[in-house]
């Protein structure tokens, strides 16, 4: 403590003291509960191995060692190491599998997110802000994309597309950029008519401008939020159509692709399925925790 | 009433057109050129100009939208290329193990979740309300093909009491069933949860409390009835949702259904199986939302009254 306080320089001001001021029992469990850096270190884990578990277990997606095939998990492979989670229907480790895994469903997933929000944010505001006409075209395109259960229009669009990377980015952001602009253009529809708005616009501030430096940041939070809950959603799907053969092609792995590389080795191979849908349980759960708590924050700062 | 149900009725109707433009723009455009697409790679240029001739591929795209749109309200997508016969019927043929699925899981998700729905909420915030919470979170994670996997590595591997996959005995149902139900078990356990305790800070709770009402009547007769309103409409959803993972479902456990034969059409690139299949679902998805959106109206007058306002 220095002995000068810029608060009180005087320091002649009594410092509130005793049981008044100290937080409840009740205030401390309320804020443990609302705590979020507890949820991001499952989250956290999962983005180092995605970023540098590679560099610390190598795996080669087309590499095959058919001596070590089939491997159950803990044993001894014949170079010498061990194969800790087993090894796969042409002997690469599972271990190395999962994390290179990992790697591309995270990228498939924040590449998804990022797009489908960008689609999602423009359109939405645009649709708030302008409203008529406009309003009705996009709001009507986006109630035409949910009159496809769950899944089928992204598996359509992926199906015929073809199985890459790039393809099934498209096709997820292509059929997820709704719940983003809904939500922004209820948020554009609740402060376009604010005076702070209206004083930017007879400043004679663009429509772009009004758009962007106006309606946007009014919105952004809600929307970081929106994104972080709905990434547990993307990874499922994406791990999905990967699954079906719609995915990533055969010379790159993700937890899909190895899933469904292990369904035909279910009852003499039970951990090449296994392993990767545990990790992609563990991802989602915590990615899922993690958007409550942002949530539950963001509308306890709201109600206050 | 009347005016309600023919403004949703032809809303409806549109959103289906609508969908059949999404099947037409990424089925028809998207992939480039049909027929040599059917062909192979193996195809002269003559017959590639045949095939695009008999296909009416030559023609402006507005025609072949519209001829396309005119056969499509008679259920006429074309013959398969792979399986033969009318696309749509080979569709049809498939929908009763889909339906049938779907319903066995739709059955298990209600019972299930009113059960562990009720169980948390006679009693929030203990031990056995966070356990059921917290297990309802956990199943939302659960990707459904692993589930479906593990079941089969567990139930049929190890311990021999059912069939890994398959169709004709309801050993075969059992197994497809439980996996669907599996995600919406959670989601909707939770919902039956949250809305009974919503409903049991209402005044007419009170109310019946202060006139004495034993607290297990008060639960089961006034908490729960209005706790579950918002429960049968999210069914009717929930089972469209249902259709849309069938897909996955079936494939995992070879189940002779419309999302199987989807799967397969599309690996194969047969187009008219893959058009009706989606019409399929999405018109039986697009009826089901109508029918909550109507019912909503006749189990809760309030929605009503609030509509017509």
């Amino acid at each position: 403590m220095s002995e000068y306080s810029e608060i009180d320089p005087t320091g002649l001001v009594e410092a509130p003291r005793g049981r008044a001021t100290r937080p409840t029992k009740a205030t401390l469990r309320e804020r443990r509960k609302r705590r979020i850096w507890p949820t991001l270190i499952p989250v956290g884990v999962f983005v180092f191995f995605a970023i540098f578990g590679p560099l610390i277990v190598p795996f080669n997606a087309v590499s095959t060692n058919i001596v070590d095939r089939l491997r159950a998990p803990g044993s001894v492979l014949s170079n010498g190491s061990t194969a800790w989670l087993g090894t796969d229907q042409v002997g690469r480790d599972m271990l190395g599998e999962v994390i290179a895994g990992a790697r591309l469903t995270l990228i498939m997933a924040i590449a998804t997110i990022i797009i489908a929000g960008i689609i999602g944010i423009v359109l939405g505001l645009v649709a708030g802000y302008f409203g008529g006409w406009i309003d009705n075209v996009i709001m009507r395109l986006a109630d035409l994309q949910l009159a496809f259960p769950g899944l089928l229009l992204a598996i359509l669009i992926a199906g015929v597309l073809g199985p890459s990377v790039r393809n099934v980015v498209i096709s997820l952001a292509v059929t997820r950029w709704v719940t983003f602009a809904r939500l922004a253009r209820s948020s554009a529809l609740s402060v376009r008519k604010l005076d702070y708005v209206s004083a930017a616009r007879l400043l004679g501030a663009s429509h772009v401008r009004l758009l962007s430096r106006y309606l946007l940041p009014a919105s952004i939070s809600p929307l970081f939020v929106l994104g972080t809950v709905e990434v547990g959603s993307v990874v499922l799907s994406a791990a999905s159509l990967s699954f079906l053969g719609l995915g990533v092609p055969p010379d790159q792995v993700d937890w899909g692709s190895t899933i469904a590389a292990g369904s035909d080795y279910l009852l003499s191979a039970w951990w090449i399925s296994t392993m990767p849908g545990i990790a992609l349980a563990g991802l989602v759960l915590s990615v899922s925790v993690l958007g409550d708590k942002l949530q539950a924050r963001f509308a306890a700062a709201r109600s206050r | 009433m009347i005016r309600i149900i023919v403004r949703r009725v032809a809303a409806s109707v549109l959103v289906a057109l609508g969908v059949l433009t999404i099947i037409f723009i990424v089925v028809r455009i998207v992939p480039g050129d049909p027929a040599s697409l059917i062909l192979g790679a193996g195809a002269t240029h003559q017959q590639i100009e045949q095939l695009r001739t008999s296909l009416g591929l030559n023609q402006p795209l507005i025609v072949q939208y519209g001829e396309f749109m005119i056969n499509a309200l008679q259920f006429k997508f074309g013959t398969s290329y792979r399986l033969g016969g009318d696309a749509m019927g080979q569709v049809l043929q498939a929908l009763p193990a889909t339906l049938l699925l779907a319903a066995t899981a739709m059955a298990l998700v209600l019972l299930a979740s009113t059960v562990a729905g009720v169980a948390a909420a006679r009693r929030p915030g203990t031990l056995r309300d966070r356990a059921i919470s917290g297990g309802a979170m956990l199943l939302q994670s659960l990707p459904q093909f692993w589930v479906g996997i593990v079941l089969i590595i567990v139930v049929s591997g190890t311990l021999h009491l059912l069939p890994s996959g398959g169709y004709g005995s309801p050993l075969n149902l059992i197994l497809p069933a439980i996996t669907m139900a599996v995600s919406f078990l959670g989601m909707l356990t939770k919902m039956v949860r949250n809305s009974s305790l919503e409903q049991a800070g209402e005044g007419f709770v009170q109310t019946a409390r202060a006139k004495g009402m034993s607290e297990q009547r008060l639960f089961y007769v006034h908490i729960l009835r209005n706790g579950l309103i918002p429960v049968v409409t999210l069914a009717g959803l929930v089972l469209g949702v249902f259709l849309g993972s069938a897909v996955v479902i079936e494939t995992v456990f070879a189940w002779p259904g419309v999302g199987r034969l989807l799967i397969q059409s599309i690996l194969n690139r047969d187009y008219p199986v893959v058009e009706a299949a989606v019409f399929v679902f999405a018109l039986i998805y697009i009826g089901l939302n109508l029918l909550v959106d109507l019912l909503y109206g006749l189990i809760d007058p309030r929605v009503r009254v609030a509509v017509t306002a």
